[in-house]
């Protein structure tokens, strides 16, 4: 992924200093990973879909529902699982594209 | 509603002059070209009236995604190596191809030309076939080596349109008795029984014989011109096999389920084979899409807007200008990926399909008349034919549509005879400098209901559920054990082939790839469904419960061939009215 910000690794230092903070030790650790999957999913439309960043609820929406099963996606949740534990994320991210247009234009795969 | 968008006839409207003013202008943009495919004439390019919506393009787009995907598997799994790579886009450009709906371009990324396969030329086994098949399944149809599944395919396949009873047989045609008496399920009937009951059918493909084979870089393509000999049982009304002519000369033997495994597969297989060469070029092509596209583009052209015709058809030829486009662009152009794939060479095939086009009579082949002129109608010993029945109920039902419709508008004949769009909507579809469609009409055009609602049936039972049959079923053709697009090797004139022999008739790794990624994105793109008209189509609202009437019919006809299904001895899905697109748009 091109934006480190996001990166697993400081999303678990953020992550980890806001559990901290709010005392819920005890969030489970998949919980954390979907929300950095959801994080990470969200960025890369914001970073290259041009005017998505204007509606980020839309994107959120959309995210929630890929990783909930909510859209007959064009790929199945191993390959988001396998693809997003890979350090080239090129194949992730130019289907997390192609599913946000398909989406957008209510074409559900 | 705003009474001012109710659609008018042009004699009846109040803004007549600004009406031509608007139509004049807008047609500017529709010009015929009859380069792209020698002799037959469509839209040069596509104006923004007869672009697609974004979900079109999107219906592409996933499908396409797919190709890539299963490119990228067959890279990474297999160890092929072909003269170019697998193009590599960054996703900000993926994105940003979609966001300007450059097909071509995603195309070219989804399934580009890469040229032969290096290191492996001939696939060695029927596994190296199947091993190609990473996103996708393998048709199960294509798997069914059955003989009711090869008898089936030509009343239900691809290419429905083909057979037809005889009552002699021609010279070149070798059927004798033996290959009746010697089937199982005619013992105790003999070929002239068979003739004088008229329970003897044949698709006979003489209409590829002469055409001139293409090449592949590593070797030569061959064409098949077999004749499929059929008949039905009197015992059961089945429609069985009898037998596979593999050529047209009588040199060439009958090949029948008597026969070895292989001589038999290879006869069926050679029999798809020319079957789908016809199809693609005459039947699907020729046929639905290069004699919509002029109807469209005149209609575009010579009806305005608010012409109640215009309201009606415009919905049947969404993505019709679109898809012909990017076809000659991507995939009938001069080595282009369907000069490639298919038998014939290009410059062979574009007269096949210039004289099958340009001499296809429009009024002769409405739907009913094609079964009479086969002697193949529900009345014939022919019981069992899917296409022709489920076929029929969506032709009376368009009619009974059509008919509803236009009485809102024409209230006597005369509206019709004073309607100069109409008029000029005709002359532009049947003239030569135009969209040389023949017998568009009878000799002095549109002057009754009959004709205007036979006219109007046939533009749109071709633009949805003919399109649709012939279509949709090219899922299937992706196995191209089942159904190769050309053959690399002779048709057999002796019996006693081997199982590499069987190998030798099929395509190399290259062209099996592109076979099986073009026929999985055409037989898997869906867009729109027939009847269900976008909001704000009509805004009459007197239309409205016309409409509803339409609609419940289409759903009365779901179910009635769901019930069908339950009997046929294979289902046949693709005329079920929810998989019928309004429009040929892939």
């Amino acid at each position: 992924m091109n934006n480190q910000i996001f990166s697993r690794r400081s999303f678990f230092a953020k992550s980890t200093a806001a559990i901290g903070f709010t005392g819920l030790m005890t969030t489970p650790i998949h919980a954390i990973d979907r929300l950095a999957m959801q994080e990470k999913l969200e960025q890369v439309i914001f970073q290259n879909i041009k005017g998505s960043e204007e509606n980020p609820s839309l994107v959120k929406t959309f995210v929630k529902d890929l990783l909930s099963n909510k859209i007959d996606a064009l790929e199945s949740e191993t390959f988001i699982n396998k693809e997003s534990r890979k350090f080239d994320q090129g194949k992730l991210e130019r289907f997390v594209v192609v599913q946000f247009m398909l989406s957008e234009a209510q074409v559900i795969k | 509603m705003n009474i001012f968008n109710i659609p008018r006839l042009p004699q009846k409207d109040s803004n007549r002059d600004s009406r031509k003013r608007i139509l004049e202008e807008s047609s500017k943009d529709f010009i015929y070209d009859d380069s792209a495919i020698q002799g037959v004439p469509i839209s040069l390019k596509v104006p923004n009236v007869a672009k697609a919506g974004l979900g079109w393009s999107m219906t592409l787009v996933g499908e396409a995604y797919r190709n890539r995907r299963n490119w990228e598997d067959i890279d990474e799994t297999q160890q092929y190596v072909f003269e170019l790579p697998l193009p590599h886009k960054s996703t900000i450009e993926i994105a940003t191809i979609l966001a300007k709906q450059d097909l071509v371009g995603f195309q070219d990324y989804t399934s580009p030309e890469r040229g032969v396969c290096i290191n492996v030329k001939r696939p060695e086994s029927f596994q190296t076939y199947y091993d190609l098949f990473h996103k996708y399944d393998i048709p199960e149809i294509s798997l069914d080596e059955s003989d009711d599944s090869f008898a089936d395919y030509f009343v239900q396949g691809l290419n429905p349109v083909m057979i037809q009873s005889i009552s002699t047989l021609k010279d070149n045609y070798n059927l004798s008795n033996d290959e009746v008496a010697n089937h199982l399920l005619f013992e105790g009937d003999d070929l002239d029984s068979l003739l004088e009951d008229r329970r003897l059918f044949v698709v006979d493909y003489s209409a590829l014989e002469g055409l001139e084979s293409g090449h592949h870089p590593d070797q030569k393509k061959y064409i098949y011109s077999p004749i499929v000999y059929l008949a039905v049982d009197k015992n059961t009304e089945s429609l069985e096999v009898l037998g596979v002519q593999t050529g047209q000369s009588n040199d060439y033997p009958i090949i029948t389920n008597r026969d070895q495994k292989w001589d038999w597969f290879v006869a069926k297989m050679i029999a798809r084979s020319a079957d789908i060469n016809y199809h693609e070029g005459i039947t699907h092509l020729g046929l639905t899409h290069l004699l919509i596209d002029p109807v469209a583009v005149s209609t575009f052209k010579n009806l305005s807007k608010n012409h109640p015709l215009y309201v009606l058809l415009a919905p049947h030829f969404e993505g019709t200008l679109p898809i012909n486009d990017l076809a000659v662009r991507r995939l009938i152009s001069k080595g282009g990926i369907v000069e490639q794939l298919l038998a014939p060479n290009l410059d062979s095939l574009f007269d096949t399909i210039s004289t099958a086009r340009n001499s296809f009579s429009f009024r002769g082949n409405f739907l009913p008349k094609t079964f009479e002129a086969r002697g193949v109608t529900g009345k014939s010993t022919l019981k069992n034919y899917a296409y022709r029945d489920d076929s029929l109920l969506i032709w009376n039902s368009i009619r009974t549509w059509v008919k509803s419709y236009i009485e809102l508008y024409y209230k006597n004949e005369k509206d019709i005879q004073e309607d100069y769009e109409l008029s000029n909507w005709v002359r532009d579809i049947s003239s030569s400098e135009g969209g040389r469609v023949k017998d568009f009409t009878p000799k002095e055009g549109i002057q009754t209901f009959k004709v205007l609602e036979e006219t109007l049936t046939m533009i749109i039972f071709t633009a949805s559920a003919q399109h649709a049959a012939v279509n949709f079923p090219q899922e299937y053709a992706s196995n191209m054990i089942y159904q190769p697009l050309a053959g690399y090797s002779p048709a057999p004139k002796t019996k006693g082939l081997s199982e590499q022999d069987v190998l030798d008739f099929l395509p190399p790794i290259d062209l099996a790839i592109k076979q099986l990624h073009i026929l999985k994105l055409l037989g898997s793109s869906y867009y729109s469904v027939l009847g269900e008209y976008s909001l704000g189509t009509f805004n009459d609202k007197r239309v409205v419960p016309r409409l509803w009437n339409f609609q419940e019919r289409l759903e009365k006809i779901e179910g009635k061939i769901n019930n069908r299904n339950k009997t046929r001895r294979n289902e046949y899905k693709h005329l079920l009215p929810s998989k019928i697109p309004q429009s040929i748009n892939i």
